[in-house]
């Protein structure tokens, strides 16, 4: 296959001004795109129709590859590997702190997505439910629940979600402090052109410093590391730079209408209409469950109207009466 | 200033010892005054605050240094004492039961607490697992605090003013806590994966060590179950899935990555050892020298074809005075009983006692008591049953009770 085709990266939707919200395929693509090779990006809502059911997918020609070290020894083999001008301990370096942040990282940021209750209810839960398509949407975030509890389990053995979250977070916070100090004042961690650890970098963290979590502990943390923050700005900027302004765009629009209509409740017209609702179901609901225990019965049957007796068409029995209540499908 | 930085470092290791989390406390001058203040009065009833305080100031320049540093002031001050005698580092019996895994960080934390050149003895436990709060081995016993695994180990020893790394710079600091979760993700899930995922090794080694101290019913059910958790760990870290190569392959790179940070120095950081270089040699030395079946065999041969590796290796066994050989390859005894079994049946020279040839190079021990334990737990021991020797009411064992003091029998 010639290097000229056009890889193809399928990955989940992007959101917040980055191409991709998952943090795999940020990897895949970041690295991609300092790889300099054409790409072209596949929006997918759906992994369960890809090969593996998992994203991202990145297919070229014959060679279709599920993740990261693949991609990373093929572009090797192509030798467009971003590491190419790197002397063989920056390559140790670059090695190692892959592992690190991959180790202490990680688990934070699963923790944070899936398992801390104000994110997954308020941010996480809601944006994949909406982009998946129906009945899958059910399915996969639970799923992703899962997968995440298992790696957090897998990283501490303590009880207590104070304690967990302890670890986690000082686990997470030691390793941004140590990002922080190795990549100084430089544009990049290994000078000034970009690298695959920026790359596995730029995916930990612009999740981390895009989404508006309900619950931004470690976000504030990774504020306070400027130039962390000045990296994955830089790298939007100049690498995604179309998801950055459309984005932009997208706020300064909000902006303004959110400014027109700030004061009025946006839930307003629907107050009404809800209560109604409301209280019909209930009434409904409640009628239903007194004629099936027989509090209310349509009485006599329909034999006897027929027959012309003047009779109630509806009698209310009388609450003392417990032998009815108790069986209530007893005809005297 | 440079006397309230000093002292704002002991109070924030102070403070990251004493409730045991890594929360650093942001000491202002402030909080410290109150602080010495309150200590001073615990310290002498006589003076009155002001006149302590005022001598203190004006001494401040001069030797406050290394008023703070002295053992026996800090003690009455800090509350803490500097390092006592009586620390014990508990561990899994050697010859018969420890694995691989836990060899390396047992391996590791001995040859920290000796390159801080602090006193500890050596307690072989069967139960040390158990026994430890965090249910790894080994821990260390000091005082009231037990503490675990190699980093809350250095963060201990480092809240008692013994530090490795007081010359790095913040950069250097960083890098060392990098490469240590190299070594312990790629080198540490390998020897996990080797150990209780590859079958071979998991039936004839892992299984019957594991199961060593345990009675019969018992020996099958703890060792599937330790098994179900470390797979368990390992699925949700991905290494589960891994292919053998695969694995080989990382830990081939994670390697050179290591033996190129080195390059043709002595030490990864300068002159002097760090945590680093204990974690690496505890890893490096325990597969080369922990015998396995073919699978371990193909890890030393990784390790073993790195030069650079192999030499720093030696050079912290002349440090921590361990004498063992690793240059040839070590075979399990069940590997060789089996292959003698294929080649000629009969052949009376192969007993169980053969892989223990590497060893008869007399090892430096520290303690000779527990060298002892472990000779005769060997001795009196057919198929690796110790449990037998430790609980069983055999002649053997009134002597070896006899032998050996009383505590270190005790569980």
């Amino acid at each position: 296959m010639s290097l000229n085709h056009p890889m193809i990266v399928e990955v989940w939707p992007g959101d917040w001004g980055l191409p991709s919200v998952d943090l795999e395929c940020l990897k895949i693509l970041a690295l991609v795109k300092f790889s300099g090779k054409e790409f072209k990006i596949k929006v997918c809502k759906n992994p369960y129709w890809t090969p593996k059911s998992t994203l991202p997918v990145v297919s070229h020609g014959k060679h279709v590859f599920h993740d990261y070290d693949e991609v990373m020894s093929y572009l090797r083999i192509k030798n467009v590997s971003p590491d190419h001008g790197l002397s063989t301990v920056e390559e140790a370096d670059c090695l190692a702190y892959t592992y690190m942040v991959k180790e202490k990282l990680f688990p934070a940021l699963q923790y944070i997505w899936w398992l801390d209750e104000k994110n997954y209810a308020g941010l996480t839960r809601p944006w994949y439910c909406k982009v998946i398509p129906f009945p899958f949407n059910f399915y996969y975030p639970q799923r992703f629940v899962s997968d995440a509890k298992k790696t957090v389990e897998a990283v501490c053995e303590t009880e207590t979600i104070s304690e967990i979250e302890n670890k986690l977070y000082s686990d997470a916070e030691k390793c941004l402090t140590s990002l922080s100090v190795k990549l100084g004042e430089k544009d990049f961690m290994f000078g000034s052109h970009p690298t695959s650890l920026d790359a596995v970098v730029f995916a930990y963290l612009a999740p981390l410093l895009k989404a508006p979590f309900k619950n931004p502990i470690l976000q504030n943390h990774l504020k306070s590391c400027t130039n962390l923050q000045k990296l994955v700005s830089r790298i939007c900027q100049r690498y995604f730079p179309l998801d950055y302004q459309a984005f932009e765009h997208k706020r300064k629009n909000e902006g303004i209408k959110s400014n027109l209509s700030s004061d009025v409740d946006s839930d307003y017209p629907h107050k009404t209409r809800n209560t109604i609702v409301a209280a019909l179901i209930a009434t409904f609901a409640m009628t239903g469950y007194a004629f099936m225990v027989g509090l209310v019965q349509s009485f006599p049957p329909w034999p006897l109207a027929i027959l012309g007796e003047p009779i109630p068409t509806v009698h209310l029995k009388l609450l003392w009466d417990w032998s009815r209540m108790r069986n209530p499908h007893k005809r005297e | 200033m440079k006397n309230s930085s000093n002292l704002d470092k002991k109070d924030k290791s102070l403070s990251s010892c004493s409730n045991n989390s890594n929360l650093s406390i942001e000491s202002s001058n402030v909080s410290l005054e109150i602080d010495v203040e309150a200590k001073l009065k615990s310290f002498s009833g006589t003076n009155t605050l002001e006149q302590i305080k005022k001598e203190l100031l004006k001494n401040w320049d001069t030797n406050s240094v290394a008023f703070l540093n002295g053992g026996d002031v800090e003690s009455v001050w800090l509350g803490k004492e500097p390092w006592p005698d009586d620390v014990k580092l508990y561990q899994p019996y050697e010859t018969e039961q420890i694995l691989l895994p836990d060899m390396a960080n047992c391996l590791a934390v001995q040859a920290f607490l000796k390159m801080c050149q602090l006193d500890f003895t050596v307690q072989y436990k069967a139960n040390a697992e158990d026994m430890s709060p965090s249910g790894r081995v080994p821990f260390i016993k000091c005082g009231a605090c037990l503490v675990s695994d190699l980093e809350p180990i250095t963060n201990f020893v480092a809240s008692k003013g013994v530090s490795l790394t007081d010359h790095l710079d913040p950069a250097q600091r960083s890098d060392m806590r990098t490469y240590m979760s190299l070594v312990n993700t790629v080198l540490g899930n390998a020897e996990n994966y080797i150990t209780w995922v590859e079958n071979e090794t998991y039936s004839n080694v892992t299984k019957p060590r594991y199961g060593s101290v345990h009675p019969f019913p018992l020996n099958h059910i703890l060792s599937f179950l330790k098994r179900q958790s470390v797979t368990k760990r390992l699925n949700a870290l991905g290494w589960y899935r891994k292919s053998l190569d695969k694995v080989y392959e990382e830990v081939e790179r994670a390697c050179n990555a290591l033996s190129e940070r080195l390059g043709k120095e002595r030490f990864f950081f300068g002159e002097n050892p760090t945590e680093l270089d204990a974690l690496v040699f505890g890893n490096i030395f325990s597969i080369l020298t922990v015998p396995g079946f073919p699978p371990g065999l193909k890890l030393a041969d990784i390790v073993r074809n790195n030069k650079t590796l192999m030499r720093h290796c030696r050079q912290i066994m002349n440090l921590v005075a361990i004498k063992d050989n690793i240059e040839n390859p070590v075979l399990h005894k069940a590997f060789i009983r089996q292959n003698a079994q294929k080649e000629a049946v009969g052949d009376s020279d192969l007993d169980e006692f053969v892989y223990e040839e590497s060893d008869d190079e007399d090892k430096l021990w520290k303690d000779e008591t527990t060298q002892q334990i472990q000779d005769y737990s060997c001795l009196v021991n057919d198929e690796n049953m110790i449990y037998d020797s430790l609980f069983g009411k055999t002649p053997q064992d009134m002597e070896l009770g006899a032998i050996s003091d009383p505590e270190s029998q005790l569980y």
